[in-house]
């Protein structure tokens, strides 16, 4: 008698998967991570079919929901664009949420600060400290995944640096900030009309989804894009190195500290400027739960974009969907923090689907 | 004899990147004989290791008949369970560079030396027995040598006491001497009734060893050879070399390498008291003095191990260097930065293939890597680096399906041209030399890609070059140095004009014997 009868192998893949199966392997990821939650539905007595049908609807089919979906998506474009780009070099920022905070302190700052400049200053002005100050945030996870004494340093740093972000803004609104006629709400007096972007009449989408979407355009054109196996700058080739193998990198002169600390730039000031507009464009005040895991939610738009700026498009739309229709989910009498185990479990599949594009599973059947 | 194991009409086909299929195995037929060696030889891609690999995944089709029986063979397990035990060329898919030898070995184990313990010693008990050298079972791989780690990977597949060995490329980091050990054993396993089969590109060692052969071209069977062809070859093995060359490559292969007289240029690197320690901190490069000059070829000879790795490791500052000096053009480089360094002009071909290339990356990335910063500027050049790419495979004859093919897929001799070809072309800046640094640079190459690049070494040296070459094949060294340095115990002991240096005299430097001969070259080689 033979107890095994199942054999199971694990082999790594000799060619990467097509364009085609790569896709395949994402979407059927998000159905597996859409099916857990829509478990947990069933087990609430909820119908997740016709939750998810309702959820869909509303974000893309309702102009109030549709409006909100683009504005939602604003934010997280912009972080997972962010993310994509220090992730493609194997450096793990799981910070940008703390990243997208001090950038909305840096535009709170500018905007109290110079209330009387004109609009056109003071914006770019904003955008340029949240830029600066979430950069500001991210370089220590640059210094230590490269000099950090143990794998995962990057991961820990990028996380612990959430806080002091958090509490920054906790001690803000409830200090120097506060809202004189706020009621006791720990929030920030509205921002000067002359720093506030304009939004779309009648809808919460502003105006920073043309500066991300320019931004995705370029960090697509000259990081990611090859013609002939070939990026167009220079540093996009050193990235895809780096991230292959950095001993190679190392050996054949590549200053992986260099790469660290650019990417990480990119991605901290992403994340910054996401709070700037995020603030500035939509709330229009500063308060300590601005974000509800916006930074987060953008590891997981990063990832399931297959870190490409394309797909990142496209993920950072559903999870926007997702966000929008979630007025769904409290219609259907279930809190809306239900919307953070679709980040959860998403992640999940989706990470084990990077898994299957290395490696191929064989099986059979033992006689 | 009997035929222990017969495969038939064997196919196995991959599929390239851009949809073109490789028939890597094309219909073929390979028997191996109770108690005979047996060598399997072709160019690099012909399909020798997809050939054995089949002994353990099933091939496209064809059957595998093992004692008369029928067998399917899924895994290296599989293979192992039915007596077959296989040393894979490409080591860092079966050796995990993070474990022990003892570990390594361990996961062979199918309840039999459980412990790491009777591990240990039984892996110390085998060495002996099978008079594979020193082995520390406790040493972790990514701190061995490349002729270490092949004897680990041997000892793997021989610990399990195999009827059938299967050696691909067992020998090519191995030392003179190894080999000599490895070829005693090969005959004692034989003389049991064993039966093995080895690949090798030294046509020498296959003449020697085997009692048939069988060659491969494209996938295909061109001709095996029987066992009274070999015994004729035997009596004049080089002429047998020659016949199997043009067997395997279908032509005539250039075997006289041209080399002409030149005057010395001026000195390009000298090394001064350099201290260099290895990976466990041990100092096994100690004060080492020596210089290479334009137009010249400085061989360093010697037994692997003997400090060599670390002494051209130092130079490009792939390893700190602890102690003394290092010039190049006469300006101090010592661990300056590697980008530094290779911008003045010094190519390295290293041993280690892990951190020369990018096996994800395509063969125009990883070629890409030493050009793609010639230019000023934030962005490539993408025409040239085209241009370049696809000039760089089709002079040294890359055997890919397309430029954008990842490296993984390509052959291990194919993986090495790569490393080759693009080291071999950089330019050095305006009015200087380059310093080419060659470590074992024709390792898994077969023999008519071995002649081209050594070939093209010297027409380095004509060009103006310092070559600097490290390699423990002694015909290399002999063939292609101006002079020859002997490194032992991580000194020099002695340095001997070509025109004047023998296999002998070099051999017995190697061994650690001084001679008068060797002291005054090394004065004149240190001064000035
Ligand atoms: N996993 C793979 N995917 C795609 N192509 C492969 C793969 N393995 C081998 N090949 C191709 O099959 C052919 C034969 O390769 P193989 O490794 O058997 O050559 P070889 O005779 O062992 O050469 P070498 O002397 O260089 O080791 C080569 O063209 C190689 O590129
Ligand atoms: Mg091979």
């Amino acid at each position: 008698m033979k107890l095994r009868f199942i054999e199971i192998k694990m082999k790594k893949r000799g060619e990467k998967p097509t364009f085609m199966l790569s896709v395949i392997i994402r979407l059927l990821s998000l159905a597996m991570g859409l099916g857990v939650v829509a478990a947990l539905f069933l087990l609430q007595g909820v119908n997740p079919l016709l939750l998810y049908f309702n959820i869909f609807r509303v974000a893309f089919f309702t102009q109030y929901g549709l409006a909100e979906t683009l504005s939602r998506m604003i934010p997280l474009l912009c972080i997972g664009i962010g993310l994509s780009v220090p992730f493609r070099a194997k450096i793990d920022n799981i910070g940008a949420e703390g990243q997208f905070l001090v950038g909305a302190i840096a535009a709170a700052g500018v905007a109290f600060s110079f209330p009387d400049l004109p609009a056109v200053l003071l914006i770019p002005l904003m955008f340029a400290a949240g830029f600066a100050l979430g950069a500001l945030w991210a370089i220590p996870v640059a210094i230590f995944r490269v000099m950090g004494k143990f794998k995962g340093a990057d991961v820990v740093l990028s996380f612990l640096m959430v806080f002091p972000a958090y509490l920054l803004i906790v001690y803000l609104v409830n200090g120097p900030w506060k809202d004189p006629e706020g009621w006791g709400f720990t929030q920030s007096p509205l921002f000067p009309v002359n720093s506030q972007i304009w939004q779309l009449p009648g809808t919460r989408i502003h105006l920073t989804i043309l500066l991300v979407l320019a931004l995705t355009f370029l960090i697509h054109y000259y990081l990611v894009r090859t013609k002939e196996g070939i990026p167009e700058t220079k540093l996009g080739y050193e990235i895809n190195v780096v991230g292959e193998n950095p001993e190679a990198g190392a050996a054949a002169g590549i200053n992986f500290l260099k790469i660290a600390l650019i990417t990480m730039i990119i991605s901290g000031g992403m994340a910054g400027l996401a709070g700037v507009g995020e603030v500035a464009g939509n709330l229009l005040r500063l308060r300590p739960e601005i974000s509800t895991g916006l930074g987060f939610t953008g590891i997981v738009v990063a990832w399931l974009g297959g870190l490409n700026p394309l797909g990142i498009i496209l993920s950072s739309l559903f999870f926007a969907g997702l966000l929008a229709g979630g007025v769904e989910i409290q219609m259907a009498g279930l809190p809306v923090t239900v919307i953070d185990l679709f980040n959860g479990s998403i992640l999940f599949f989706v990470l084990l689907a990077e898994f299957f594009m290395r490696f191929k599973i064989e099986w059979r059947i033992l006689k | 004899m009997v035929t222990v194991l017969k495969m038939q009409n064997i196919c196995k086909s991959f599929v390239g990147e851009g949809g073109g299929e490789i028939r890597a195995n094309d219909n073929i037929t390979f028997t191996l004989k109770r108690g005979e060696v047996h060598a399997l030889l072709g160019e690099n891609g012909a399909g020798k290791s997809t050939l054995v690999m089949n002994l353990c995944r099933e091939p496209d089709s064809g059957t595998v008949i093992l004692n008369g029986e029928k067998v399917e063979l899924h895994s290296p397990r599989d293979a192992l369970k039915h007596g077959i035990g296989i040393a894979y060329q490409d080591l860092s898919r079966t050796l995990v560079e993070r474990h022990t030898i003892a570990e390594n070995i361990l996961s062979l184990a199918t309840g039999f030396l459980l412990s790491p313990s009777a591990i240990e010693e039984a892996i110390r008990e085998a060495l002996v027995e099978y008079d594979l050298g020193e082995l520390d079972p406790q040493m972790s791989i990514w701190k061995l040598s490349g002729g270490e780690k092949q004897r680990v990977e041997i000892l793997k597949a021989l610990i399990t006491n195999p009827d059938i060995l299967i050696l691909d490329e067992p020998t090519s980091m191995q030392t003179p001497l190894e080999v000599e050990r490895l070829f005693s054993l090969i005959e004692t396993l034989k003389a049991q009734g064993k039966s093995v089969v080895i690949i090798t590109h030294h046509l020498g060692e296959a003449i020697r060893i085997s009692n048939r052969i069988t060659v491969l071209r494209g996938g295909k069977v061109v001709d095996t050879l029987d066992e009274v062809r070999v015994e004729a070859m035997k009596k004049e093995p080089e002429k047998g070399a020659r016949e199997l060359a043009q067997l395997m490559v279908g032509r005539e292969v250039l075997y006289d390498l041209e080399r002409k007289g030149l005057q010395e240029g001026p000195i390009v690197l000298a090394t001064q008291d350099l201290r260099v320690n290895n990976d466990m901190g041990v100092q096994v490069v100690n004060s080492v003095s020596f210089k290479v000059r334009g137009n010249q070829i400085l061989g360093i000879a010697g037994v692997a191990g003997n400090g060599q790795r670390e002494l051209v490791e130092s130079i490009v500052h792939w390893r700190e260097a602890t102690g003394g000096n290092i010039h190049l053009h006469g300006e101090v480089i010592t661990n300056k930065p590697i980008k530094e360094i290779r911008d003045r002009g010094v190519s390295f071909v290293p041993e280690n293939r892990k951190k020369a290339l990018i096996l994800n990356m395509s063969v125009r990335a990883n070629l890409m890597i030493s050009y793609y910063a010639d230019t000023p500027g934030l962005f490539v050049d993408r025409e040239a680096m085209i241009k370049k790419t696809d000039g760089l495979i089709k002079r040294f004859s890359i055997e890919t399906p397309s430029p954008l093919a990842p490296v993984r897929s390509l052959s291990g001799g194919n993986r090495q041209k790569v490393v080759v070809a693009r080291e071999l072309s950089r330019q050095p800046p305006k009015g200087e030399q380059l310093l080419l640094i060659a470590e074992n640079p024709t390792f898994g190459l077969d023999v008519a890609t071995t002649q081209f690049v050594r070939q093209e070494l010297l027409k380095m040296r004509t060009a103006g070059a310092a070559v600097l070459l490290v390699s423990s094949d002694l015909t290399e060294i002999m063939t292609l140095s101006d002079m020859i340095a002997v490194m032992y115990k991580g000194k020099i002991i002695g340095v001997l004009d070509a025109s004047s240096a023998t296999r002998e005299s070099v051999g017995l430097l190697m061994g650690g014997v001084v001679g008068e001969t060797s002291n005054v070259g090394e004065d004149e080689l240190i001064e000035a």
